[in-house]
């Protein structure tokens, strides 16, 4: 059987500084704890990680008990940089981010996914130089590249499935490309799967089975099973916007089918209900911004999509048994509006015991999610048990053999 | 050959000092470093990731004479043993080594309203023995747990061995769970399901002097599936395997992890509302999928039609035995009974469409189905199967295999043994205890048995009868 | 008679009646010419004589043929080695009667894994499945054999009584079965019993077992054997001491039949229908060669077996008149 967590793939002071990372161990005690070393030892360890520039206390300590203020060990922000991308049809926020992860410099360029990977990664690769380089920054301290695109990601592959998303990208070795241009490891993700991600390590790390819903023109969401992100065979799971609702017919939806969530409760299928009301709309944004005005049809509209919602929402939880739900996307932005709808579906439809402690709640990612969900999928896999010797030999600042550098490393 | 790994591997090395091999296996208090890679060298025979010394080097990066002395403490300890000869590269055959799967056992069992099963697990999670019997559900859950009493120690008087019974394994559905009960915790060593006054767990444990691990019993089939599947070369390591009985539950593997949900009921799917009944559920709800696709709700509506001349074959049936069961059902669709055939590929739709949401949300590569319904035969399972793929997204059903389970219940006796196994030798647990080669050694085990003999001691709490 | 007892891996029983072979796939079966081989435990039973019998008749009708039948002496190695030997002789399918659990499971997964039809009976062993590694499992009822020897025992044990079980230390499915159901019948419809287990490995040494055992225990008042051989071992014994103690068991052999009829120590017999099962067993293969799915466990219910019922019983179950001997207490 497959072992909760690998962690005698790392060495002792990889498996120091990856419980640090995680978040696992915030404390010499913890450290003790969590991995069965001597207080001696972690000290011990924890020396040399200091020394290399990769773990640091933080400015102040918790109090616990009143006693001696503990200091918290943390990841030293600055130990390497990170790449970030959140890739639109149209555009690409691209980010250089710390180990915290906060955006350091970032920038938008305008890219076309239908001219097909290579002409894209090579703009990405482009774009990343420059920004590095406006940082003194060089791939040398880049930890990993991490790219968020709007489609089923075999994450393990480093590819996109499924032809009809985005044409030309299917099956595509997006790793292999980037890596080549930049040198540095490249991890690829589904975009709702990093704002997931971003939203539950920066707000909700210790629910261990949380569901993230994405409502905004179109519906989607992250599942994070023991803190990990769920992704599925295909790299597909989270697809709940054409789980369908209705036994027979149902309002036709965008793909092609009767009765999907989409077709009740995504922005379009409102927006298409507003504008038969004779009300300007298109997208999510539109629907937000009438019902911040003042439109109560557009308000009843919303608390409607969000009883919808909630059915496929009490569907989910049926088999997942989450901790925790957060909505976030456009539509989110309506607030209780929304969510109370959701919410009270979700009770109705629930077993006590899996309501009881459930929370469910609008999102407080802001629209950065995406960006550092990259930095996070690449912080936390390269500080992995697994990974974690190979990124202290890469980003210790001082060691000996550090002039023996491995050879991906060296500059394009 | 690179340089970079051995100056890391070196590493942890340093703070220790030299380490000086030991000759003394499960004596003493053992450093910090040796427990270790005591541990690592452990995990690396138990998965079967290394048989030589040279692959435990390779794999663990510690140095030959740890290796050696480590190899050395664990034989002695009886959790490894030596082997036949590996093939030679160069020089000597290497002696393969391997875990002892006989150095412990697991007594497993499975509990639910209609049936209880229970079996021997060896420490690779196989059963040495299975036997199954019905329950009477009148006679309340404290019979049950006689019942389980009796047959382990029949089990452990029929099959004697000199090896202790280091964990129980139990499996029982989450409506038999006590809902109500405060502080749920399955994570703990003793879960806190109760029955009757005294905790279910805490009988188990003082009778067997062993730590019970209970679950959710269509989590434990799961993982039961998994293994057997996973052994045979079929590993799927996204899979959904959904027990179609009187109740439909579902349990979830991703990446080869079982996902157990926040209260570790997660699968609850026969509660998901289909808009095909106004009836109202034991749940409370309207509509769930277990009223109208359920085992129960399948023989009721065929109770009704053997009654009310709807189907020959069906009144026929229970005009010879006076009652009706599942298998009856799909013996007369087999036969030609449209009456029988249009009920189980109505209710084989209704399943159906609820999987293909749950598999647009989840993306499994396999959906399994198991359970007494799919055991009726190929009219329910092509209803399943076509409303799946008809309701779900290309990239989803691209790959999608839906197979029907062969295990029967012993999925969840396998589970069980599984389950029990990887938690006894979790990598944070197995440091507790493996310097002294048995996990009932370990200090949370050893407290518990502590505890549990303590409370037996007390004098039981007064009766708050009002007449006292 | 219902089912008791589920089967190897807790299912529910179908009953053999429900094998039934439409004229349309007998024709199809008889056009086939199937070649099948049979791999009992022993063949000089009377179970295994009447199996064979049901066997041989029912693939008579459907046409195919029987090549080969193995003894093995119920010994392992010797299964082992003939289901090797056949698998090779590839035939479109091999009936056996694993006389073991975990021990000859490999060499049965082998069969089904070679593709040949595995069709098994009473016994599944631990960790072989069905579908994938055997047909069915066509067995009788054990779980009711062994209830059924608890409820026929039962009015000849005074209150408070000491019923000894002559119980087979093998791991072995069929006799566990009959075990576990007659302790539970008496665990929950005669509590005041008292009840030991007097284990024996193997017929050979059972006397010695029995007799240590009676010699320790003077207060023995009935006693259950989980088949008719050991019986009547059993009964050597105490005939030998001049001990009279009821018994009853399981299989209606020759010997035990007389026995019974004569009424001195057997009181009753649950009775397993060997020819039936030896039919059932021989329809649910053809069924699976014609690619349609037996159900996996296949149960026939025992007969419960008394001096009053015996000749009658004797002959529903072998199919042939009954020995004058079984007549006689008739017309008394």
């Amino acid at each position: 059987m497959t072992r909760a967590d690998d962690s005698t793939a790392a060495s002792g002071l990889g498996l120091v500084l990856s419980r640090v990372a995680d978040g696992t161990a915030q404390s010499r005690a913890e450290l003790v704890s969590v991995t069965g070393f001597s207080r001696t030892t972690v000290g011990q360890y924890l020396t040399q990680l200091f020394a290399a520039g990769l773990v640091e206390e933080a400015p102040e300590g918790m109090r616990r008990g009143g006693g001696r203020p503990s200091r918290l060990l943390r990841l030293a922000p600055d130990a390497a940089v990170v790449l970030a991308a959140d890739i639109g049809e149209t555009h690409a926020r691209l980010a250089v981010t710390d180990l915290t992860p906060a955006i350091l410099a970032e920038n938008t360029i305008a890219i076309d996914l239908k001219d097909g990977p290579i002409i894209v990664l090579a703009q990405l690769a482009d774009a990343y130089r420059a920004l590095l380089r406006t940082l003194r920054q060089n791939a040398r301290d880049v930890l990993g590249i991490g790219l968020g695109l709007p489609a089923p990601v075999d994450h393990a592959g480093g590819r996109i499935v499924g032809p009809s998303v985005m044409p030309g990208w299917d099956d595509f070795d997006i790793c292999g490309c980037l890596t080549t241009h930049l040198g540095v490891p490249v991890l690829v993700e589904n975009d709702v799967n990093l704002m997931t991600l971003s939203e539950f390590r920066a707000f909700w790390p210790d629910a261990a089975q949380f569901l993230f819903v994405k409502a905004g023109t179109g519906i989607g969401s992250g599942i994070v099973t023991d803190g990990r992100l769920y992704r599925g065979a295909q790299g597909a799971a989270g697809d709940i916007g054409h789980m369908q609702l209705d036994r027979t017919g149902g309002p036709l939806c965008r793909c092609g089918k009767q009765g999907c969530l989409e077709a009740h409760a995504a922005g379009w299928a409102v927006a298409r209900d507003l504008r038969a009301e004779g009300l300007l709309a298109q997208t999510a944004r539109d629907v937000l911004r009438l019902m911040q005005a003042g439109n109560s049809a557009t308000a009843l509209r919303l608390h409607e999509a969000g009883l919808v919602l909630g059915d496929a929402v009490a569907n989910t939880v049926s088999v997942l048994n989450p901790s925790a739900i957060v909505i976030g996307g456009m539509l989110a932005e309506a607030g209780e509006t929304l969510i109370s709808g959701i919410r009270s579906r979700v009770q109705e439809r629930s077993l006590p015991l899996a309501f009881r402690h459930l929370s469910i709640q609008r999102a407080r990612s802001g629209s950065d999610a995406g960006l550092l969900g990259a930095a996070r999928l690449v912080i936390d896999t390269r500080l992995q048990p697994r990974h974690a010797d190979a990124t202290i030999a890469a980003h210790s600042r001082f060691k000996p053999g550090s002039r023996t550098r491995p050879q991906k490393l060296r500059l394009v | 050959m690179s340089s970079k790994p051995k100056v890391i591997r070196q590493m942890p090395k340093t703070p220790e000092g030299r380490e000086a091999p030991s000759t003394h296996a499960g004596q003493g208090r053992r450093g910090d470093s040796e427990r270790y890679s005591l541990v690592a060298v452990m995990e690396l025979i138990r998965s079967g990731r290394a048989d030589t010394r040279l692959e435990i080097e390779r794999l663990s990066g510690l140095g030959r004479a740890v290796v050696t002395d480590r190899l050395t403490a664990l034989i002695d300890l009886g959790l490894v043993e030596e082997g036949e000869l590996g093939p030679a590269i160069g020089g000597r055959a290497p002696r393969r080594v391997k875990f002892r799967a006989d150095a412990g056992r697991i007594l497993v069992a499975t509990l639910d309203s209609t049936t209880i099963g229970v079996g021997l697990a060896d420490l690779a999670g196989r059963l040495r023995v299975e036997h199954y019997e019905a329950i009477d559900a009148a006679q309340g859950p404290a019979a049950s747990l006689k019942r389980l009493d009796t047959l382990f120690d029949w089990m452990l008087d029929q099959y004697p061995e000199a090896r202790d019974v280091w964990a129980i394994g139990l499996g029982t559905p989450v409506s038999l769970f006590n809902l109500d009960a405060s502080g749920l915790n399955l994570d703990a060593l003793d879960s806190a399901i109760a029955t009757d006054k005294a905790p279910l767990t805490e009988n188990l444990v003082a009778r067997y002097r062993a730590p019970v691990w209970v679950r959710s019993l269509v989590q434990l089939m799961t993982i039961g599936e998994f293994g057997v599947r996973n052994e045979a070369g079929m590993s799927n390591r996204d899979f959904l395997y959904v027990d179609l009985g009187d109740e439909i539950t579902a349990g979830l593997m991703s990446d080869g992890r079982l996902h157990r949900g926040a209260h570790g009921i997660a699968g609850q799917i026969g509660h998901i509302a289909t808009d095909s009944s106004r009836e109202v559920c034991r749940c409370g709800n309207i509509g769930c999928l277990e009223l109208v696709a359920g085992a129960g709700a399948i023989v009721g509506e065929a109770l009704q039609a053997a009654q009310d001349g709807r189907s020959r074959y069906l009144a026929e049936v229970l005009a010879a035995n006076g009652q009706l069961a599942l298998a009856d059902i799909g013996f007369s669709a087999r036969l030609g009974d449209p009456y029988c055939a249009e009920l189980l590929s109505r209710c084989g739709q209704l399943i159906g469409k609820v999987l293909a949401g749950l598999a647009n949300a989840l993306n499994p590569a396999v959906i399994v189905l198991g359970g007494e319904l799919a055991r009726t035969g190929d009219i329910l399972l092509a209803a399943i199967r076509e409303t799946i793929y008809r309701h779900t997204a290309p990239v989803v059903t691209r790959d999608l295999q839906i197979i029907r389970s062969q295990m029967g219940r012993s999925a969840g006796l396998i589970g069980a043994g599984l389950l029990t196994v990887d938690a006894l030798f979790a990598s944070d647990r197995l440091g507790g205890w493996i310097t002294t080669g048995t996990p009932l050694q370990h200090p949370d085990v050893q407290a518990l048995l502590a505890r549990v003999t303590q409370s037996r001691r007390m004098p039981p709490p007064p009766d708050p009868s009002p007449d006292r | 008679m219902s089912i008791a007892g589920l089967g190897p891996h807790g299912e529910r029983g179908a009953p053999f009646e429900q094998l039934d072979i439409s004229e349309a796939d007998a024709e199809r079966a008889r056009l086939a010419c199937f070649r099948l081989c049979v791999v009992l435990h022993t063949t000089t039973s009377d179970w295994a004589k009447q199996a064979l019998k049901g066997i041989a008749a029912t693939l008579d009708v459907y046409g195919a043929s029987l090549d080969e039948v193995v003894d093995c002496g119920f010994q392992i190695d010797t299964q082992i080695r003939a289901l090797g030997r056949l698998t090779d002789s590839a035939p479109d399918a091999i009936i056996s009667i694993p006389v073991g659990g975990s021990a000859v499971a490999d060499a049965h997964r082998r069969v089904s894994r070679a593709g040949v039809k595995l069709a098994l009976l009473d016994n599944g062993p631990t960790g072989l499945l069905p579908g994938s590694d055997y047909v069915s499992v066509i067995s009788a009822d054990n779980f009711g054999l062994g209830t059924i020897g608890a409820r026929l025992l039962s009015p000849y044990i005074p209150p408070a009584g000491r019923v000894g079980i002559l119980s087979y230390q093998a791991d072995f499915f069929a006799t566990n079965e009959r075990e576990i159901a007659f302790r539970k019948w008496m665990g929950s419809e005669r509590p005041d019993i008292r009840l030991s287990a007097i284990k024996f490995p193997d017929l050979g040494s059972l006397a010695a077992i029995f007799t240590a055992f009676l010699d320790a225990n003077p207060d023995l008042a009935g006693l259950f054997a989980v088949w008719d051989l050991p019986a009547m071992e059993a009964v050597k014994v105490l005939a030998a001491r001049g001990q009279c103690l009821p018994v009853t068991t399981v299989d209606l052999g020759n010997q035990a039949a007389l026995a019974l009829a004569a009424g001195d120590f057997i009181k009753g017999i649950a009775a397993q229908r060997a020819y039936d099962q030896g039919v059932a067993v021989a329809k649910a293969t053809i069924t699976s060669l014609l690619g349609r799915d037996p159900p996996s466990w296949i149960v026939l219910p025992g007969l419960a077996t008394q001096k009053a019922n015996v000749a009658e019983a004797y002959q529903r179950i072998w199919h042939e008149a009954p020995p004058a001997a079984l007549c006689v207490p008739k017309a008394v």
